[in-house]
C-alpha cells in the first residue's frame, strides 16, 4: 500500500510539472494584455511609460525565461506576486480557500444528507410511490441548473418574502450566525444539485448489491433488513458513490465559481476566473498548481478509501 | 419601425422566456421559500414637495408611490420629473442633515492603492479618503447636476494672473488623517508640490501635468503652478479625482502607497478584501464644512461597500436595503425596482460624454478610407430605432464631446450633429454607388468586433447596427464576439481590429480637450482610430491654448464639425443615467460626469446623510 501511494505521488508530481508548463503556454496565447487590463479606462499611455510598466510587471521577457523564473521560485515555495493585484499569489489563495472549502463542506453535507437516505430508501422500496417521488426529485436536481435555481431563489425570496441572504461575506469566526445565513442558500442549492446525482448512483448500486447471493444468504440467516442493509449492502454499494463524490468535491473546490459570483463569495473559483479574465498569469499559475494538487490528492484518497470500504481490494 | 430589427425582437422573446421560467419556478420553490420566512417591506410614505421660488408652485414627485411611473412616459417627461434640481424638495431637507449611520453601496476594493501606478485611474472611485485642489459640486441642493460647477476642496480660492500661472490658496487648518505615518500633522503647500512632482513621473497622471514647468510654494497655504505653455484644459482637469493628494511620508515608506489610502479626506480606511468590499470610519478631524448647510462634514459614521458580480444579486440587495443606492443599467431594471419598491427616489441625469456606445473603424484600410463609404454607413443607421429598442427611449443622439461646456444641458440633437447622423437610406445608397459599390455590399465581408457580452446595451446596439447594414445596404457583415474584456481591450487599445469595433471609451474627462485632442490628434497615444488629419491637428492644438471661452467653444465646434463631416468614428446613441436610492438617503446624487457615491462621484460620500 505504501509503495502504491509513493508511486502515485511521484506520478502526481510529473503531472503537475507538465500541467504547469501547458497552462503557462496556453494563457499566454490568449488574446489580451495584462498591462492594458491594469490600465483600465486610462487606455494607452505614452509609449515610454508603457515599456517601463511592462518591464516592472516582468512581462517583457521571453516566454521560457518567464517560465524558468517562475518554476525556480515555485520549487522553493514562492508562487510570486499577482501581476494585477498588490498581493502575493499565495496570499490571495489563502484568502479564497477557506471560503470555497466552507461552501464545499456545507454543500457536500447537504448532498450526503439528501442522497444516502433517499437513495437507499428508493432502492429498498423499488417501484413504490416513495421510489417514484425520489426519482422525480433526483431528476429535477440533475435537470435544473444550480445557477438558474439560485437566480430564481434570489429574485423571488426578495419579492415575496422581502428576504435576501446577506450578500457581503463575513468570516465564520467574526460572526458565525451571519456567516451561516450567508452560506445557507447557496449550500442548499449546490447540495441539492450534487445530491441528485449521488441519489441516483446510490439507488442503482444498492439495487445491484441487493441482488447478490451474499445478501440473500444474510437474509436467509434471519438477519433483520436494516442490519443487512447497514452491514452487507451499504459498504459494498458505496464504492462507486465515493468515486462520484470525490470527483464532485474536486469540482466544487475549483468549479463553484458561478455560485460564488451570484452570492458574492470571494472564493477560489472566483479568484481563478478573475485571474484568467485579467490575464494575471502568475495568479493563474498558482491557482492551477493548487487546484491540480487538490485534484490529484483527492484521487489518491478515493483510491485508498476503496481498500477501506472493501478489504478484498489491495494495492500490491 | 423598431420591430424590423433582430435584436429588439430577440429581447422581447427573452422577456417572455424569463416570465415563463419564473412561473415554472413559482410552483417548484414555493415550499422552500415559505420556510425561509422574512420581514415585510417597509414602505415609507413619500410626501410630494413643492418647488421653491418661481411664480406657480408645482408638485414634485421623485418616487413612484406618490405618482406611478407607467413605463410609457417620453424621455422629455421623465427627465423633467426626475431632474436633479427637484432633489432639494425631498422632505428631509425641511429639517436638514442628521449625523450618524452606515452608508452601504456596491463597490469592490481596487487592484492597487498606488496612486502613482498603472492602475491609478480606478482609484478615482476611492476619493473619500483624500482631497484634491479643486472639486465639482455635488449634492441634492446643487444648482444643476447636469452642468459642471467648480468648487474648492483643499483650495478655498484660486486665480490665474496670467496665461502661464495658476495660484491656489489652501484652507489654513487642513490636517492629515490621524494614522501612521502622517499622524495628523498639518497639511502644507509643500505636500501639494511633492505630490504633483510624483504625478509628473506617473504613467497615468503624467499627461495631466505635462505642461507644468514647476510648482512654487511661497508660503504654507499658497501653491503656484508655472506652466511651460498655456494650458486651457488644466483647471478643469484638476477637478478630476485622479489628482488626489498623498503624503511624502507614505510614498517614501517601505510599502509605499500600496499599503492603503491615507489622505486628508473625510473617511479613514479600515480595510478591505477583493470581492467583499471595504470598510471605513469617519475622520473626526476633517477640515471641511458643508457649503450649503454650514455643518461639519462628514455626516455618516461609517462606510461599508460590498462587491457584487451579478446584476440580479445587486438588485435583490438594493431591494433588501443591503445597498442604500443603486444605478439600474436600463429602463427595464429601473421599472422592476419601482414595481417592488415604489417609495425609492429616482434621479435622471444627462448622459456623460465618456459613456456611450460608438464604433471605430480602420481609416487606413479600404473601404473605410473612403469618406463616402463612412458617411453612407452612418446614414444607414436608424438611431431612433436604437433609442426605442435596447434603450427603451432613455437615450439621446451620441457624440463624445461635453455638451455642457457649451451651456447645453441635454444631449446633442440630430441637427447639431449634421447630415450624416440622420437616417437617409436613399442618400446612403447614392454615396455607396459613388464610391463604386452600386450593386450593394462593400465588395467583401466586413467584421464588426463586439464589446463584451456583459455590456448588454452596447452588445444589442452592435447587433442592431450590423443588422441595419445587412438589410439596408446588403453588406456582408460578420459579427465577432470577444471571449472576454481583456481580448477586446487588446483589439481596441492596441488598434488591432480589422474593420469595425464597438467601443465605449471616450475621455473620461471634465475638460473637452480629452474629447478633442486625445482621440483626434495624429500624435496622441489615445488616438485609437488612426485619425491623421492636419486640419484637426491644428484645431485640437489651438483649443488647448485658448483661454477665451467663446473662442475655445468655436474651435471645439469646428473640431466637432470636421470630425462628423469626415465620420472618423461612427456615433450611435447615448444613455441617460438613472440613480435610485432609498428615501432615507440624502445627497447620494449623480452628476453628469460622476456616479455618486462611487466612480468619479465617490467624494460625495462626505455630503451623504441619512434620516432613518
Amino acid at each position: 500500500m505504501t509503495a502504491y501511494i509513493v508511486r502515485r505521488l511521484f506520478a502526481a508530481l510529473f503531472v503537475l510539472l507538465l500541467m504547469s508548463f501547458v497552462v503557462f503556454r496556453l494563457v499566454r496565447w490568449l488574446p489580451g494584455d495584462a498591462l492594458l487590463v491594469k490600465l483600465g479606462e486610462a487606455g494607452r499611455i505614452p509609449p515610454d511609460k508603457m515599456e517601463a510598466a511592462r518591464k516592472e510587471m516582468g512581462i517583457d521577457r521571453p516566454f521560457m525565461v518567464q517560465y524558468a523564473s517562475w518554476l525556480s521560485r515555485a520549487i522553493r515555495g514562492d508562487l510570486g506576486r499577482s501581476l494585477i493585484w498588490d498581493e502575493g499569489v499565495a496570499t490571495r489563495l489563502r484568502k479564497g480557500v477557506p471560503i470555497t472549502l466552507e461552501l464545499a463542506i456545507l454543500s457536500s453535507a447537504v448532498a450526503i444528507t439528501i442522497a444516502l437516505p433517499i437513495g437507499i430508501l428508493s432502492a429498498v422500496k423499488q417501484d413504490t410511490l416513495l421510489d417514484y417521488i425520489a426519482r422525480v426529485v433526483a431528476i429535477t436536481g440533475l435537470a435544473v441548473p444550480s445557477f438558474w435555481l439560485a437566480t430564481v431563489a434570489l429574485l423571488y425570496l426578495t419579492l415575496w418574502f422581502g428576504w435576501t441572504p446577506p450578500l457581503r461575506y463575513t468570516p465564520f469566526f467574526d460572526d458565525p450566525i451571519t456567516n451561516l445565513k450567508t452560506f445557507i442558500l447557496p449550500s442548499l442549492i449546490l447540495g441539492f444539485s450534487l445530491g441528485a446525482s449521488l441519489t441516483r448512483m446510490t439507488r442503482s448500486t444498492v439495487l445491484e448489491v441487493l441482488r447478490n447471493d451474499y445478501v440473500r444468504t444474510a437474509r436467509a440467516k434471519g438477519l433483520q433488513d436494516r442490519i443487512v442493509i447497514a452491514r452487507h449492502v451499504l459498504k459494498n454499494a458505496l464504492i462507486p458513490v465515493v468515486t462520484i463524490f470525490g470527483l464532485q468535491v474536486t469540482n466544487l473546490l475549483g468549479g463553484s465559481v458561478i455560485m460564488e459570483s451570484l452570492f458574492s463569495f470571494p472564493g477560489i473559483g472566483g479568484v481563478t476566473l478573475q485571474a484568467v479574465s485579467q490575464r494575471d498569469y502568475t495568479q493563474i499559475q498558482g491557482n492551477v498548481l493548487f487546484l491540480g494538487t487538490i485534484a490529484l490528492m483527492m484521487n489518491v484518497l478515493v483510491d485508498i478509501s476503496y481498500a477501506w470500504l472493501d478489504p478484498r481490494i489491495r494495492y500490491a | 419601425m423598431t420591430g424590423r430589427y433582430r435584436v429588439h425582437q430577440t429581447r422581447k422573446a427573452a422577456v417572455t422566456r424569463r416570465w415563463a421560467l419564473g412561473a415554472l419556478a413559482t410552483g417548484a420553490s414555493a415550499a422552500f421559500l415559505a420556510a425561509c420566512g422574512g420581514r415585510k417591506e417597509e414602505r415609507a410614505a413619500q410626501t410630494p414637495g413643492t418647488q421653491a421660488g418661481g411664480a406657480a408652485p408645482q408638485a414634485v414627485y421623485l418616487d413612484a408611490k406618490s405618482k406611478p411611473v407607467t413605463g410609457k412616459e417620453k424621455i422629455e417627461e421623465l427627465r423633467e420629473r426626475f431632474h436633479p434640481r427637484n432633489l432639494k424638495h425631498l422632505p428631509g431637507w425641511k429639517t436638514g442633515p442628521k449625523y450618524g449611520g452606515t452608508l452601504r453601496f456596491p463597490l469592490n476594493v481596487p487592484v492597487s492603492w498606488d496612486l502613482t501606478g498603472p492602475a491609478a485611474s480606478a482609484l478615482a472611485s476611492y476619493a473619500m479618503f483624500h482631497n484634491k485642489l479643486v472639486d465639482f459640486e455635488m449634492g441634492d441642493l446643487s444648482e444643476n447636476l447636469n452642468l459642471v460647477k467648480m468648487t474648492g476642496d483643499l483650495s478655498q480660492s484660486w486665480e490665474q494672473p496670467d496665461k502661464l500661472t495658476f495660484v491656489f490658496k489652501l484652507h489654513p487648518n487642513i490636517k492629515w488623517q490621524n494614522v501612521p505615518p502622517v499622524n495628523g500633522r498639518q497639511f502644507t503647500s509643500e505636500d501639494v508640490k511633492y505630490c504633483v512632482e510624483a504625478y509628473q513621473k506617473a504613467p497615468v497622471q503624467s499627461v495631466i501635468y505635462r505642461d507644468v514647468e514647476r510648482v512654487e510654494t511661497p508660503d504654507a497655504t499658497t501653491v503656484v503652478f508655472k506652466m511651460k505653455q498655456p494650458a486651457a484644459y488644466f483647471l478643469r482637469v484638476l477637478m478630476q479625482p485622479m489628482n488626489l493628494i498623498f503624503s511624502r511620508e507614505q510614498h517614501e515608506s517601505p510599502q509605499g502607497l500600496k499599503s492603503g489610502p491615507i489622505g486628508t479626506g473625510p473617511f479613514i480606511y479600515e480595510g478591505g478584501q477583493d470581492r467583499v468590499g471595504l470598510k471605513a470610519r469617519k475622520n473626526s478631524d476633517y477640515f471641511k464644512k458643508d457649503p450649503f448647510t454650514g455643518k461639519q462634514l462628514p455626516y455618516v459614521d461609517r462606510i461599508e461597500t460590498q462587491f457584487y458580480a451579478d446584476t440580479n444579486a445587486a438588485v435583490a440587495a438594493f431591494r433588501d436595503k443591503q445597498f442604500d443606492v443603486y444605478w439600474p443599467q436600463n429602463r427595464s431594471i429601473w421599472m422592476d425596482i419601482l414595481k417592488s419598491n415604489p417609495e425609492v427616489i429616482t434621479q435622471i441625469t444627462t448622459p456623460p460624454p465618456s459613456a456611450q456606445p460608438y464604433f471605430a473603424w480602420r481609416l487606413d484600410k479600404p473601404p473605410f478610407n473612403d469618406v463616402r463609404v463612412r458617411r453612407a454607413l452612418s446614414m444607414a443607421i436608424d438611431r431612433e430605432a436604437i433609442i426605442a429598442g435596447p434603450f427603451d427611449g432613455m437615450a439621446g443622439y451620441g457624440y463624445a464631446q461635453d455638451q455642457t461646456f457649451f451651456g447645453q444641458e441635454w444631449p446633442w440633437t440630430p441637427d447639431q450633429l449634421g447630415l450624416y447622423v440622420q437616417f437617409n437610406l436613399a442618400e446612403a445608397k447614392k454615396l455607396l454607388a459613388a464610391a463604386g459599390f452600386a450593386s450593394g455590399g462593400l465588395g467583401r465581408k466586413i467584421e464588426i468586433y463586439h464589446i463584451t457580452t456583459t455590456l448588454t446595451i452596447a452588445f444589442d446596439t452592435t447587433q442592431l447596427v450590423a443588422d441595419m447594414w445587412r438589410r439596408n445596404l446588403g453588406i456582408d457583415v460578420v459579427e465577432t464576439i470577444p471571449p472576454d474584456a481583456a481580448a477586446w481591450q487588446q483589439k481596441f487599445f492596441g488598434v488591432q481590429y480589422d474593420d469595425v469595433i464597438m467601443t465605449w471609451y471616450a475621455g473620461p474627462s471634465l475638460d473637452p480637450d480629452a474629447y478633442a485632442y486625445d482621440p483626434l490628434h495624429s500624435k496622441s497615444p489615445k488616438n485609437y482610430f488612426k485619425v491623421n488629419d492636419p486640419e484637426l491637428d491644428r484645431l485640437t492644438e489651438a483649443q488647448r491654448v485658448e483661454f477665451d471661452v467663446p473662442k475655445r467653444q468655436q474651435l471645439l465646434k469646428e473640431i466637432m464639425q470636421r470630425d462628423l463631416d469626415q465620420m472618423y468614428r461612427i456615433w450611435t446613441v447615448t444613455p441617460y443615467k438613472i440613480n435610485v436610492r432609498h428615501p432615507y438617503l440624502y445627497n447620494a446624487v449623480d452628476q453628469i460626469h460622476a456616479w455618486g457615491p462611487r466612480g468619479w462621484g465617490s467624494k460625495v460620500c462626505e455630503y451623504i446623510w441619512m434620516d432613518k
